[in-house]
């Protein structure tokens, strides 16, 4: 008896789980943001796992193109927005800051172009613009 | 008569033994020098100076000749100087045997191929402009420092290369034109990614190169990229340069890559890999790298990446010690070649 309400209980944690993947409604706003956080600090083994399979060979690209430089976020956000029949869509705003050889050189803002998440196995991934 | 006929048959054999000989390249082999060298007019101690060749300085030796005595020796070696393409000498003791890798023997100034002018051919045809070139690259090739100066009179001069006028005028304002695809911190990556265009003057969705095409439709794009990850795989670059180029390829644009000056990878990789790049696709190579070996410091600064700066006054043998002038000259007498080249018919 005691096995069983063990066994119904971690089920029941399980669904819990899946459901506030499925229905937090910033859960599409938080892979964006996670993604440009490990985008910028180049940390691939994390970055690998936040993109969609269709998007990966320009996942792929972005990653590399930070190679020269040092970056990191300034005041990113991110919301989402509405659901299309590509992914959700997600705007950010704040900037990526690029330092070059010592001096800050540049910085893309990230409001340019709204992010498309979508749900893959379970978890919301970057995958592309809109 | 017998005598008239055998005569003339002997000249007949004689002809192609002639023209042979004519075509006959010098047979070259390579030292280099160990110390500060001279490289003078003739192979004797008093002979004018042409230049001075600093140590490590790749020399291609067409000959071996006699000449004044010199640390018990009077064996001369005969070589072409890249830059004044004036023939000189210098002492064999001052150079030592040396087996250069193959991307290292490639000229500074490149020949142009079939390949190219094909491609050329078909990117006028596509509508794109024959006055025009772009440049995709990173810091060596920010309009401030590269190329810039033969759009301003006031800012260069050139000295023995009076000649290259004309491909100067040929191109008027590029030289100067800021390129979409060149920005400091750009990599072999950051031109593929849509991420890195200017939203201001870039459409949505366009990378770099795409942007700088649509907004220059060029016939000649030179490209030079310098850095790539510390602890990757030259072949990754060599994998992206390969897209950069088949980018240009496919829109009818004739590439020039470029070597680079430093070697912060340890083993040359990335000048390797440009050199098979351009070897794969039969487009020019303009090897920089070669043409500031015979520089101070081989033209790098302290950090062995930053070239040495002086202005772009050609005339100027104090100013030719450093490579921001010869970067200049040695890429407006590539796009020369280039251009010259291109425009001879088909073979």
């Amino acid at each position: 008896m005691k096995r069983h309400l063990i066994l119904l209980l971690c089920a029941g944690l399980m669904i819990a789980g899946c459901a506030q993947t499925a229905t937090d409604p910033e859960a599409p706003a938080n892979s964006i943001e996670a993604y440009l956080e490990a985008l910028v600090s180049k940390d691939s083994e994390t970055f690998n796992t936040l993109f969609c399979a269709d998007y990966e060979s320009e996942a792929l690209i972005e990653f590399d193109s930070f190679g020269a430089v040092d970056a990191e976020l300034e005041d990113a956000t991110c919301t989402t927005g509405e659901s299309t029949d590509v992914g959700t869509i997600v705007t950010c705003t704040g900037s990526i800051k690029i330092v070059y050889d010592g001096e800050t050189n540049n910085s893309l803002d990230l409001s340019r172009t709204p992010y498309v998440a979508v749900q893959e196995d379970g978890e919301w991934k970057m995958c592309g613009y809109s | 008569m017998l005598k008239k006929l055998i005569m003339v048959f002997g000249l007949f054999l004689l002809i192609p033994l002639v023209q042979a000989q004519d075509t006959q390249q010098p047979q070259i082999t390579y030292r280099q020098t160990t110390q500060l060298a001279n490289l003078r007019e003739c192979p004797e101690t008093d002979c004018p100076l042409i230049r001075e060749y600093w140590a490590n300085t790749l020399l291609f030796v067409e000959a071996m000749v006699e000449g004044d005595e010199y640390n018990d020796s009077t064996d001369w070696v005969q070589i072409t100087d890249f830059l004044t393409r004036k023939t000189g000498y210098i002492h064999t003791s001052l150079t030592e045997e040396f087996e250069p890798e193959e991307w290292m023997t490639a000229p500074v100034v490149p020949q142009v191929t079939d390949t190219a002018r094909e491609i050329y051919q078909r990117g006028i045809e596509l509508g794109n402009r024959h006055d025009r070139f772009s440049k995709v690259g990173d810091c060596q090739n920010v309009s401030s420092h590269f190329l810039s100066v033969f759009d301003d009179p006031a800012e260069y001069a050139l000295g023995d290369y009076e000649n290259l006028f004309t491909t100067i005028s040929q191109f008027e304002e590029s030289w100067s034109r800021d390129s979409q695809s060149v920005d400091n911190g750009f990599n072999v990556a950051s031109v593929l990614s849509p991420l890195w265009s200017d939203p201001d003057i870039c459409e949505p969705g366009e990378n770099p190169l795409e942007c700088e095409y649509r907004l220059n439709q060029p016939s000649i794009v030179i490209v030079s990229m310098e850095t790539w990850w510390a602890q990757r795989p030259a072949e990754e670059y060599e994998d992206y340069m390969s897209q950069i180029v088949e980018f240009w390829i496919d829109h009818g644009v004739v590439p020039i890559l470029s070597t680079k000056a430093d070697n912060l990878e340890g083993d040359f990789g990335l000048n390797r890999a440009v050199y098979n790049v351009a070897k794969k696709y039969d487009i020019p190579l303009w090897n920089f790298w070669l043409s500031i070996q015979s520089l101070p410091g081989n033209g790098l600064s302290e950090d062995e990446f930053h070239l040495t700066f002086a202005r772009n006054f050609f005339d100027d043998p104090v100013r030719m010690q450093y490579s921001w002038p010869v970067r200049n000259l040695t890429a407006l007498q590539a796009i020369d070649a280039v251009y010259q080249g291109l425009q001879e018919t088909t073979s």
